[in-house]
């Protein structure tokens, strides 16, 4: 019996370094309220990357897990919000721009996001502040994207066209409210910047926002 | 997301204790975790106050992880969600904010495991003043202690410089402001109309153009009935309830009818704006 109690003591031990040692890199945020709830999600909370050597280059990734409860339509986009950005070291930045800030805040290099959804396409992260920032307009036509925000999934509304399903009838069983820029998770943001022979040596940050927008 | 089956099968009377616990705690190591972070209540405001007046009110926060957070607020413009049918009114100009309106008692608190926090603030209405302002506060969510560059370079591989992004969940709380006592609920069908243009499915669609001509947002809800020439109901079809229409926007509520049976018919649509205000529109057509 004592036997069986030290071996459930240790399971339980180990049990608690496991949950302790995997949350301590994962956030999540999970609503609640008088609407659906959407689940939660979690994000990788930071990249680092060393530079050494120009050209185009893959400088991390951020992993998303969550999970989805219904027909809900949010939008989950992605952007930087440089104004907050102070550099590494430097306080105060006049300008905006999306992507990495050099520390002295005078150089931008963007970034760009690639999705499994999104196929091959790495899509531009913008900055929120930038005066040419376009929100989400759904496209009249399957190819058109009238909009420059950077979107990783979104579920259009109920009375969308395209999640009524093959037999075009919305409310019926066959409709498909995920709609088709939706994912399973977990799945992989990889991001991606361009360190051309031009970019100016030195230190480079940004302030990533992985931001949920629920029904409004 | 794929859930895991935890169900055993096990007669749970043939057990010892012992056994049972053991199972148990096998089972809490294979569930997959659910250890939920920052719980915001409401998900949404919808609110009432007269001009000239302060609104207060209350936030509820509660670290559900095992670490200190931190939670930043603030307020900023709303976050509209179009739709494919929505049609803008012809400024495109945006509605009024009450963006700068919106004070929190702090903005910034560090939230400790398991603890809850409520968090007061209040939205201080001008004066002269009527129908609705919109905003989104917006709640950031951090770890404490957010690492720095940690990254050292080999010897033989220094960098030419150094990246660092900081990834922030940010969650949207949608606001909306109604002036007390100027509120106008009105809207009007502006067309119905039938289009065939998918008859090698049989399937016809309606359209229904609705425009809010009040000075506040509205959620209604759109329900289609279809008699034939006899004024025998055949098909009751709904909308559901369509997402926000702003005051000076339209919105096409479309409807379809799979499978109809050639004849004369009559459809007539009746949309619920909701405080018992109801519009209807019909049309007669032949299939």
């Amino acid at each position: 019996m004592k036997k069986i109690n030290i071996i459930l003591g240790i399971l339980a031990f180990s049990l608690l370094l496991l949950v302790g040692s995997a949350s301590a890199t994962r956030q999540e945020i999970y609503t609640t309220g008088a609407v659906t709830s959407f689940g939660t999600y979690s994000f990788t909370e930071n990249i680092n990357f060393l530079v050494t050597s120009p050209g185009e280059q893959e400088i991390g990734s951020i992993i998303v897990d969550g999970t989805y409860n219904g027909e809900y339509p949010w939008i989950i986009r992605v952007y930087t919000d440089n104004k907050q950005t102070g550099g590494v070291s430097e306080g105060f930045i006049q300008q905006t721009g999306a992507g990495l800030v050099s520390s002295d805040g005078k150089f931008f290099i963007p970034i760009a996001i690639n999705c499994p959804n999104f196929g091959n396409e790495w899509l531009f992260v913008p900055d929120i502040n930038d005066p040419g920032y376009q929100n989400y307009i759904p496209p009249s036509k399957v190819d058109e994207r009238p909009y420059n925000e950077c979107i990783i999934m979104g579920i259009d509304p109920r009375n969308a066209n395209w999640v009524a399903g093959p037999d075009r009838i919305l409310f019926s069983e066959d409709d498909n409210p995920l709609g088709d820029t939706t994912l399973e998770t977990p799945f992989e943001i990889r991001i991606r910047a361009n360190f051309d022979r031009k970019a100016v040596a030195g230190d480079y940050t940004a302030n990533l926002y992985i931001e949920i927008i629920p029904a409004p | 997301m794929k859930h895991r089956c935890t169900q055993m099968p096990f007669k749970a009377t043939q057990m010892s204790t012992d056994m049972k616990k053991i199972i148990l705690l096998l089972i809490l190591i294979l569930l997959p975790k659910l250890s939920w972070a920052a719980e915001v209540q409401p998900a949404k405001l919808e609110l009432k106050a007269p001009e000239g007046k302060t609104y207060n009110g209350v936030l509820t926060i509660v670290n559900h992880k095992n670490y200190d957070m931190d939670i930043i607020l603030s307020s900023s413009s709303y976050r509209y969600v179009f739709t494919k049918n929505t049609i803008f009114p012809d400024d495109k100009a945006k509605l009024p904010s009450c963006q700068n309106w919106i004070k929190f008692e702090q903005d910034k608190y560090e939230v400790g495991p398991g603890e809850s926090l409520r968090v007061n603030y209040s939205i201080i209405v001008p004066e002269k003043i009527g129908g609705e302002y919109l905003a989104s506060i917006l709640v950031d969510e951090k770890e404490v202690s957010t690492p720095e560059i940690t990254q050292k370079p080999k010897k033989q591989d220094m960098p030419a410089g150094r990246v660092k992004i900081a990834v922030t969940q940010r969650l949207t709380i949608p606001v909306y402001l109604i002036i007390e006592g100027t509120e106008k609920l009105a809207a009007e069908i502006k067309d119905f109309k039938l289009i065939k243009d998918n008859q090698e499915q049989n399937i016809v669609e309606f359209q229904a153009k609705l425009k809010n001509t009040g000075n506040i947002h509205i959620r209604p809800k759109g329900n289609l009935i279809i008699m034939n020439s006899k004024g025998k109901i055949v098909k009751n079809i709904s909308s559901g309830e369509i997402l926000p229409i702003f005051s000076g926007y339209a919105q096409i509520i479309p409807l379809w009818w799979k499978d109809p049976s050639p004849g004369e018919y009559t459809a007539v649509i009746t949309i619920d704006l909701g405080n018992n205000s109801l519009l209807q529109k019909k049309i007669q057509f032949e299939i």
